[in-house]
């Protein structure tokens, strides 16, 4: 019984403490180390997200056509341009510097992804 | 006065020509290069691809696969290894012959792992010039003059 206690004690605790998917959270830079591509969140005054998006290989930007945050999850369905490549992106928070993408495309995949630089604090 | 010699260039070129003529040459894309896209687009939606290349699954551009093998070197027994992608020893060589056998391993090494590389790159750069990964406008020298070779593209200017 007292192991119950301790582990939902444990539950919520976590819970409290968990991420939440924001704008401000998502404010800064990102990057997936070369893997993939890197991501440039800002907060508008309205509260609105302007996300830039650039392959980490040609350094070509990514046409962001959607963007959506639900229960958690921010989705953000993008263009390559020069080739009509088209994907969709599942962001999954990890920790306050992480987090993993889904990549729903041709070409099915992961994708971490790491906070370099904190704009919340310029 | 005595005469003081300058040493000059010597045998370096000299500069000041401006930009190499393949990377400002203007070309034009053919039909040929639209239709060689669309077939790269179907090989890739069959999964049909390049064993050396990586498809980026958020731009559909190819990049060089990092390379696979790697060169061990035992230090209790003073020999070395060539260990596989699979994790499994591909070639060895003891300490014996004064480390000859292990610099020869060692060279091979160097030299299979730079030529994969090479050509893995090279085809990186082929496959994004010619599947569109490569903006048109973004062209490199290099990719440009491929294209005007296989007939993908025409010179302009």
């Amino acid at each position: 019984m007292k192991n119950v206690l301790v582990i939902l004690l444990c539950l919520v605790f976590f819970n409290a403490n968990a991420q939440k998917m924001t704008s401000g959270f998502l404010e800064g830079v990102w990057t997936s180390r070369g893997e993939s591509t890197e991501i440039t969140f800002k907060k508008t005054d309205k509260n609105k997200l302007v996300i830039s998006e650039f392959s980490s290989i040609s350094g070509t930007e990514l046409t962001v056509l959607r963007y959506k945050i639900k229960k958690d999850n921010l989705y953000i369905e993008s263009l390559f341009e020069p080739n009509n490549f088209q994907s969709i992106l599942k962001f999954i928070i990890i920790d306050e510097n992480t987090m993993v993408a889904d990549v729903i495309s041709d070409y099915p995949g992961q994708v971490i992804y790491k906070r370099i630089l904190n704009d919340k604090t310029n | 006065m005595a005469f003081k010699q300058s040493p000059g260039r010597g045998n370096n070129p000299k500069t000041g020509y401006g930009i190499p003529s393949p990377l400002k040459q203007e070309i034009e894309l053919t039909k040929k290069y639209e239709t060689g896209k669309k077939k790269l687009a179907e090989n890739r939606m069959k999964g049909s691809m390049d064993k050396g290349l990586d498809i980026d699954v958020r731009t559909g551009e190819a990049k060089a696969k990092a390379y696979e093998k790697t060169f061990v070197e035992n230090k209790r027994t003073g020999g070395a290894s060539i260990i596989g992608g699979d994790k499994k020893t591909m070639e060895s060589a003891t300490r014996y012959g004064a480390g000859k056998d292990v610099e020869k391993l060692r060279n091979k090494f160097v030299s299979d792992s730079t030529s994969t590389m090479n050509a893995r790159n090279k085809n990186a750069e082929l496959y994004n010039a010619t599947s569109g990964g490569t903006s048109p406008n973004k062209l490199s020298g290099g990719q440009k003059k491929t294209l005007l070779t296989l007939g993908k593209a025409i010179k302009v200017k």
